[in-house]
């Protein structure tokens, strides 16, 4: 699904942000990409969308290079980005104008997101405010039903009903044939819905393990506890306590 | 399926930009009007004749300054983070997203600013003729005399440098376009002069760039045309100019980082 092999980037050849970093993810699973502030999650979400070049190696998803952005990578993939942009249009407006860019669209699907997360539909967009818009974004993306859908920091200004909801319609909207990823600093948003946990910390992957792998990790070390706590976790990897 | 170029999704996408784009386009035509009447309706109150030389000259002048502003807003998304995602991300080819606003700020653009050029002069001359002995006729742009086809190669050599700056600029598109387009016309302009200078060891006088020059030799006034040659080869060379750059501004989109 997805193949990152040697990739090195930086904003400035000086400073290199990632040296020759391999990751492969695959369909079917919600990846939870977490690290601190400046680690590099977003860098990598966009070297993984094709809106950053890597200096060396490269991504693909799909067997398709990231680099390209060509139609046949775009509409299998969606971006919700942290700061997001919708057009001056009504909810109808916006689905009509771009739902077509992608062919597993589902128009009924966006609606019950929106209506699950108590969107007005007949708003005009600009009206509504920033965790409305959000919420419409999460909503059309999940019903462009592409391969991979990649989230960066969605649950921010979302209230603490959407945070549930939002939970509730990615855990739904998860099938063999997607792969989500969803970047977080808020490690606590992600509690019983990603299965497998990257965390990123001064430019390398530190953990890479599914929450069953951990969970017997835990047992195993004797700690009774079968839940898992996201915080915990985070804090431990990034201080080398893995 | 064609990853290059698809007609079905160019029509999309061109419907895409309308929609989204149309509120700030409305506003900048009734700018384009209200710019086209101020030049026009203040020269016709300053002439004696309000002549087609004089019509013309206005239509030169605002195309060659409204062109460069419309166009430096063309790539308006890529001057905002959230922005540029959207559109960089849209399942559009890079080429069908460059020809979109090649389009609109194009082809479009010049339909559209000749019809208003029309109306405003026609309306301002309605005014002028009620003053003037003399009724002054609606100019024709397309008469030979006032050279059309040479203004349309500088208004596309202007366009190419303005779509590559909207492009290549992050912010204040319209500010660095307008400094850089100033700066490489003086800056010709003088390099121009001093080539010439050399050349004939003595003060010339240059009109237009590629143009005549002038000179005193003695008691001698030298006046030296280009040949009609150099002359129709100077707008094949601007054009191929232009054309070069348009490609550059797709090559530049296409690289595009966020």
């Amino acid at each position: 699904m997805i193949e990152i092999s040697n990739l090195t980037f930086g904003y400035s050849k000086n400073q290199l942000l990632f040296k020759d970093l391999n990751l492969r993810l695959s369909k079917g699973h919600i990846y939870g990409l977490l690290g601190k502030n400046g680690a590099g999650k977003s860098t990598l979400l966009r070297n993984i969308a094709g809106l950053l070049h890597p200096r060396e190696g490269h991504c693909k998803v799909n067997g398709l290079s990231a680099d390209s952005r060509t139609p046949a990578f775009l509409q299998e993939l969606f971006f919700i980005p942290e700061e997001l942009y919708l057009p001056d249009v009504t909810v109808s407006g916006f689905v009509k104008s771009t739902a077509h860019f992608y062919p597993k669209f589902d128009e009924a699907a966006f609606y019950k997101v929106l209506s699950d997360f108590d969107v007005p539909e007949i708003s005009k967009i600009k009206h509504l405010s920033y965790g409305q818009q959000k919420k419409i974004m999460i909503a059309f993306g999940l019903a462009t039903n592409t391969s991979l859908l990649i989230m960066d920091e969605p649950t921010n200004g979302l209230d603490i009903p959407s945070k549930v909801q939002f939970r509730k319609a990615i855990a739904a909207a998860l099938n063999e044939d997607r792969c989500i990823i969803i970047s977080t600093h808020q490690v606590r948003d992600l509690d019983s819905l990603i299965d497998v946990v990257l965390v990123l910390d001064q430019q390398e992957i530190v953990l890479y393990k599914s929450i069953d792998e951990l969970q017997e990790m835990a047992i195993s070390r004797g700690e009774a506890s079968a839940k898992l706590d996201m915080e915990v976790l985070f804090n431990s990897a990034i201080s080398g306590h893995k | 399926m064609n990853n290059t170029f698809n007609l079905s999704r160019f029509i999309k996408l061109f419907k895409r930009h309308s929609i989204a784009n149309y509120k700030p386009y409305l506003m900048l035509l009734l700018i384009l009007i209200g710019g086209l009447s101020i030049a026009l309706g203040y020269t016709s109150m300053n002439a004696n004749s309000f002549i087609s030389i004089e019509q013309y000259t206005m239509f030169q002048l605002c195309l060659f300054v409204s062109a460069p502003i419309f166009t430096a807003g063309i790539f308006a998304e890529l001057g905002s983070q959230s922005k540029s995602i959207s559109f960089l991300m849209l399942p559009a080819s890079n080429l069908e997203k460059w020809l979109v606003a090649w389009v609109y700020s194009f082809v479009i653009f010049l339909v559209v600013y000749i019809a208003c050029f029309y109306v405003v002069d026609a309306v301002v001359l309605q005014i002028a003729n009620a003053s003037l002995k003399q009724p002054q006729k609606l100019v024709n742009i397309f008469d030979p005399k006032h050279r059309l086809i040479s203004d349309l190669v500088i208004f596309s050599l202007l366009h190419a440098l303005s779509f590559f700056g909207a492009v290549f600029f992050r912010k204040h598109q319209i500010l660095k376009i307008g400094s850089l387009l100033l700066v490489l016309y003086f800056g010709m302009i003088y390099v121009n002069a001093a080539v010439l200078t050399a050349m004939f060891n003595t003060e010339v006088n240059v009109g237009q760039l590629f143009s005549s020059v002038s000179f005193i030799d003695g008691n001698d006034y030298y006046h030296i045309n280009e040949s009609p040659i150099i002359s129709s080869a100077s707008s094949y060379i601007f054009f191929i100019v232009a054309g070069l750059i348009w490609s550059a501004t797709y090559y530049r989109l296409k690289e595009k980082e966020v």
